[in-house]
């Protein structure tokens, strides 16, 4: 065999193996946990919930998948039947807020109370009966 | 003036009459798989679901945002929200229908009901007709939702390329688990 052959022949199998583990890795890669993911809006719950309110597919355009920090009081706090705890904020809607679904099973910390203030990192899924986030996570 | 004011009552008697007869979640669970012949792990969760039965009628709404819905593999997730369902053009999938014979259904004490719901579903755009089996229990006073029921990608025009077909199904198996509480909704 020739060497140009040789070299072509490695450079191919090298190749194959980079392209093919990139392709396994990318296959293979969980869902990136939310503390990776860089925040994109802040925004009071308040505010987040009356844009929706107000105007659906805006506020979609605005804040669906994306990474948001929400600030608000803590209306309810609970485990879903899945394990994962749940927080609700505050909203002037008598009903409904922005419902929060943590990423971890963790327990939530202490500070996580009816009334407190807190701000919470999620993904913003659009709205329901309440604004939906998930793979939540407590900033402070 | 008197009349509006006795009318006013009226109304609002009549709706918090109603109002103690609805029952809500927000936490439901949705899981789904759609498993092809090449198994690949092609199913999802999702515990964000809503739904509310109003306790008189049978009345019955269910709301799925599509985003919530989770992967274990990333490129799983982002290839079902940005190629098959479009969640960023239609975010949720809704259902709004009825609990068939609702009247034989007593909500006020224990018991277990097999139930069919009819109704429109809307999802990716498409609105179908569906008529789904299901079990409704009543259980200290909380009302559980179950169903399993298959949905037919092509009904709701979910397109599978050819390079994929083998891997997702072209019925995924959907299963809802809703426990819902009395509430005092609006």
């Amino acid at each position: 065999m020739k060497k140009n052959t040789k070299i072509l022949l490695l450079f191919i199998v090298i190749g194959g193996l980079v392209g093919g583990s990139i392709g396994l890795y990318l296959w293979f890669k969980p869902v990136p946990g939310i503390e990776s993911l860089e925040t994109q809006l802040t925004v009071p719950a308040n505010d987040l919930f009356l844009a929706y309110e107000a105007d659906e597919n805006a506020a979609n355009e605005k804040y669906l998948n994306k990474v948001v920090e929400v600030t608000g009081l803590v209306r309810e706090v609970k485990t879903n039947e899945a394990g994962f705890p749940v927080v609700v904020l505050e909203t002037d809607d008598m009903m409904f807020g922005v419902i929060c679904e943590f990423e971890s099973k963790n327990p939530l910390p202490r500070d996580v109370q009816v009334g407190a203030l807190i701000t919470i990192k999620g993904l913003c899924n659009g709205k329901l009966l309440d604004v939906v986030l998930n793979r939540c996570l407590f900033i402070n | 003036m008197k009349n509006f004011f006795l009318l006013a009552l009226l109304l609002a008697g009549s709706l918090s009459v109603s109002a103690q007869t609805k029952f809500m979640t927000r936490t439901g669970t949705v899981n789904f798989v759609a498993e092809g012949p090449v198994k690949d792990d092609v199913k999802a969760t999702n515990n964000q679901a809503a739904c509310v039965l109003d306790g008189a009628t049978g009345e019955v709404m269910f709301q799925i945002a599509i985003k919530s819905f989770v992967f274990k593999k990333a490129l799983m997730q982002e290839h079902f929200n940005e190629n098959y369902m479009e969640s960023h053009k239609f975010p949720k999938a809704v259902l709004k229908g009825k609990v068939m014979d609702f009247a034989k259904i007593d909500l006020t004490k224990d018991g277990k009901y097999n139930v069919e719901i009819a109704g429109e579903m809307e999802m990716h755009g498409v609105k179908k007709q569906v008529r789904e089996k299901g079990m409704l229990e009543v259980k200290g006073g909380k009302v559980i939702l179950h169903s399993d029921f298959k949905v037919a990608l092509a009904d709701y025009s979910i397109a599978i390329p050819k390079i994929v077909e083998d891997k997702i199904a072209k019925e995924a198996d959907v299963s809802l688990h809703m426990e819902l509480a009395a509430t005092a909704a609006k």
